[in-house]
């Protein structure tokens, strides 16, 4: 028992300095404007404090001569015949790897006849992964044929400095390089538009932006 | 109780066919049967495999969470006019879960009347790309709100106050659209002879588009079945 009341307070100081830090740290995310040099924080504000859902606030070059950016493989579950995620932000020339992990024998067929890009996986079985690789920027909805729930939307950007807000609200980007940006933000809600800004960013600055989603 | 099923049997067999419609003289006429089925691969699978969705062999079994394309509702069959001006009438019924249809296709010069079923206020708009809108006046609980439709391409038919009310639409200028159930025959008659555009469409597939030449005195018979696999088809054809 004796050595239990010494360690008793041990504990209690760590939680004490874990709580600190973690406010610390916490304080450092969400606060805008006192995070390092070269990060990017924010706020996206929308006009009548709409609660919109699925904002993706992006890093825009404000010259086309930034080098085109690695490939990445993005991907996809399918399990309860839902898409997770079911909103996939990518860059021209990453995969999307759509991995059929029901728990039981369930088909699934991968589709898209959006503008952006047309694609027909054909017959995804159970365990199969199934792959499409996005070539240019845009976005558009892909379906499974078969489950009618099942809905999902790839954004392809020129830029890998995003976030995706599931409401308005603070947001950081980390790691800009230095240059000329345009911040946007994407919208899903066709009553609203972003006003898009444009930031320049030094080795030794960091910005602290306001970006605006007004009503058409 | 024989004789009667048998002839009731016949009447369905022959409304079933495509017949073609009566010839109008100095006019054509086109006419088809419009259906909606599922992927090739999974109709395959269907043909050899039997358990789960594939109760018999060549037949699925719908579950609700599935899309049940031999039940589909709202397929379109649209024919551009260039000389339409628009006009037709519309009526779509909002409640406080969802609207009357989630796709609709309609021309530029169309008027689009929503009724008001839901217990609040709602303030519907039109959205295309960009800064493409048109907005409704409020409109109350019980009464109706309307809009001669001037924004052409795929819209979005939404309210500020509530976000399951939401149709889509599909806006061509001269576009004259009928809304068939999967299976159903589709018309165009006394059409003037020359050079048509015609759109098949279901708004989770897309479109399909025909160019036709309708001369006089002649009916042209398209039947035109939507899958995904027939629409892509259908895209990448030169």
């Amino acid at each position: 028992m004796k050595n239990d009341i010494p360690f008793s307070h041990a504990g209690v100081l760590l939680m004490r300095i874990n709580r600190i830090l973690f406010t610390f740290v916490s304080f450092l995310i969400v606060l805008p404007g006192i995070v390092e040099a070269n990060h990017l924080s924010g706020k996206v504000e929308v006009e009548g404090g709409k609660k919109l859902k699925n904002l993706i606030v992006y890093l825009e070059p404000a010259e086309s001569l930034q080098k085109k950016a690695d490939p990445r493989v993005h991907k996809v579950l399918q399990k309860g015949r839902r898409y997770n995620p079911d909103l996939i932000v990518v860059s021209p020339g990453d995969k999307i790897q759509f991995l059929n992990d029901e728990d039981r024998e369930i088909d699934h067929n991968i589709y898209s006849l959006s503008k952006f890009k047309n694609f027909d996986l054909g017959l995804g079985e159970r365990g199969s992964v199934l792959e499409v690789e996005i070539d240019k920027i845009g976005s558009g909805n892909f379906y499974c044929s078969v489950h009618r729930l099942m809905e999902g939307r790839i954004v392809s950007l020129n830029t890998r400095y995003f976030a995706v807000l599931e409401s308005p609200g603070n947001f950081i980007l980390p790691n800009i390089p230095p240059g000329n940006w345009v911040a946007k933000v994407i919208v899903f809600h066709k009553r609203y538009k972003s006003i898009p800004i444009n930031i320049s960013l030094s080795d030794t600055t960091h910005k602290n932006i306001e970006l605006k989603v007004v009503k058409k | 109780m024989i004789k009667t099923s048998t002839l009731l049997l016949i009447i369905t067999c022959m409304t079933a066919c495509s017949s073609a419609p009566e010839i109008t003289p100095g006019k054509g006429a086109i006419y088809g049967t419009i259906s909606a089925e599922s992927h090739k691969a999974i109709l395959a699978k269907a043909s050899k495999k039997k358990n789960g969705i594939y109760g018999s062999v060549g037949g699925l079994i719908f579950t609700n969470q599935m899309v049940n394309y031999p039940k589909l509702k709202e397929l379109f069959v649209c024919l551009l006019d260039p000389s339409s001006k628009g006009g037709n009438e519309h009526l779509l019924i909002a409640t406080n879960d969802n609207m009357s249809l989630s796709s609709l296709a309609v021309g530029t010069g169309d008027r689009l009347t929503i009724q008001n079923d839901s217990s609040e206020t709602l303030t519907f708009f039109l959205a295309g790309k960009e800064e493409d809108i048109q907005i409704y006046s409020p409109v109350k609980p019980g009464e109706r709100s309307s809009l001669v439709l001037e924004l052409e391409g795929d819209l979005e038919l939404g309210s500020d106050e509530n976000e399951s009310l939401q149709t889509i639409l599909l806006s061509r200028r001269g576009l004259i659209g009928q809304q068939h159930s999967s299976g159903d025959q589709y018309v165009f008659e006394n059409l003037h002879p020359g050079q048509y555009k015609f759109l098949f469409w279901y708004w989770r597939l897309g479109l399909v588009e025909k160019n036709l030449i309708i001369k006089a005195g002649e009916n042209i018979e398209l039947n035109q079945v939507l899958s995904v696999d027939k629409i892509l088809e259908s895209k990448n054809e030169p």
